[in-house]
């Protein structure tokens, strides 16, 4: 740090750990540690809370239902939200594209999406699961049901008869 | 007709009870059907005209617009006919069993005389059952 005076150094310094310049450590399901600054953690609500509880910072957090494949790639959402706050037109410009091409990557691996939006839920990550949902939203938008089954790899399941009996309610005023 | 409904229900209750039991085991690609009943719904709500539509897709869909909390922005509008309008949605929302909110706007070009009828008998038919459960 290049700062002037030794007190406003401290300052500084003491202020850095108040906002979250200690690493914590996150185990996926398969026992790999991701070590992430407090910052990106803090972008999960479930995470933030136990930190705040005075919760066990020292021994990590295993998280029971996230794979590292995952994990990884919510800790990349995580790093990029979480360790930089956008202050100018052009910051907000560049996290609004990193969003865009994130989520871009997962619609075209829907099984994928799929994982990534468990994950965003469990560890109450809002700004990812808004992300991850509207996803899926948008891929319902105005397509005709044989299209969404097809975008999602959905089974036609229905009988004759369940379908009568939707076409039934749907005529019954 | 409301009882007739209510049967309905019943038998597509128990049907979901074995499709519970099957989704474990068939292994397709489809993951998105697999999301908890809160998520489907905070994903439809937004896409309420088309949300109608997704109880066609299997029977796992046909539960999740059923069973959705609350609809609201609802629009009326509809030039393809195969596009549900406001009427349809409230139609569909008399088959829900678990709704208790229901908004409501209209957007239509034309004129107030023009608009079928069937849009206000629809949001009265559906009001009227659900008011006598709470």
């Amino acid at each position: 740090m290049a700062s002037g005076s030794g007190a406003a150094a401290a300052a500084a310094d003491a202020e850095e750990k108040e906002s979250g310049s200690r690493m914590i450590t996150l185990t996926s399901n398969e026992g790999k540690a991701f070590v992430v600054t407090e910052a990106s953690a803090r972008q999960s609500a479930t995470i933030r809370s136990m930190v705040d509880d005075g919760g066990c910072v020292d021994k990590g957090f295993p998280l029971p239902n996230v794979d590292s494949k995952t994990l990884a790639r919510v800790i990349q959402y995580s790093d990029e939200h979480g360790n930089k706050e956008p202050h100018t037109v052009d910051e907000r410009a560049a996290l609004a594209k990193f969003d865009r091409d994130f989520i871009a990557e997962l619609d075209a691996d829907k099984a994928f999406l799929y994982d990534v939006t468990m994950a965003a839920n469990y560890l109450h990550i809002q700004g990812l699961l808004a992300l991850t949902t509207q996803c899926v939203a948008d891929t319902i938008k105005g397509k005709t049901p044989e299209e969404i089954r097809t975008a999602f790899g959905i089974e036609y399941d229905l009988t004759a008869q369940d379908e009568k009996e939707i076409k039934e309610e749907d005529t019954h005023a | 007709m409301y009882e007739e409904l209510q049967i309905n229900q019943d038998k597509s209750i128990l049907l979901h009870k074995q499709i519970d039991v099957m989704s474990d085991l068939h292994g397709g690609d489809d993951r998105i059907s697999d999301l908890p009943e809160e998520l489907l719904h905070s994903i439809l709500l937004p896409t309420t005209a088309d949300a109608a539509r997704t109880s066609l897709l299997s029977r796992r869909w046909r539960r999740v617009w059923t069973s959705l909390p609350e609809l609201s922005s609802l629009s009326g509008a509809r030039r393809d006919p195969s596009q549900p309008c406001a009427a349809d949605a409230v139609d569909a929302a008399y088959a829900a069993p678990t709704l208790h909110s229901l908004a409501i706007s209209v957007e239509t070009r034309r004129p107030i005389h023009a608009r079928r009828p069937r849009q206000p008998v629809a949001a009265v038919r559906v009001a009227a059952p659900h008011r006598r459960e709470s």
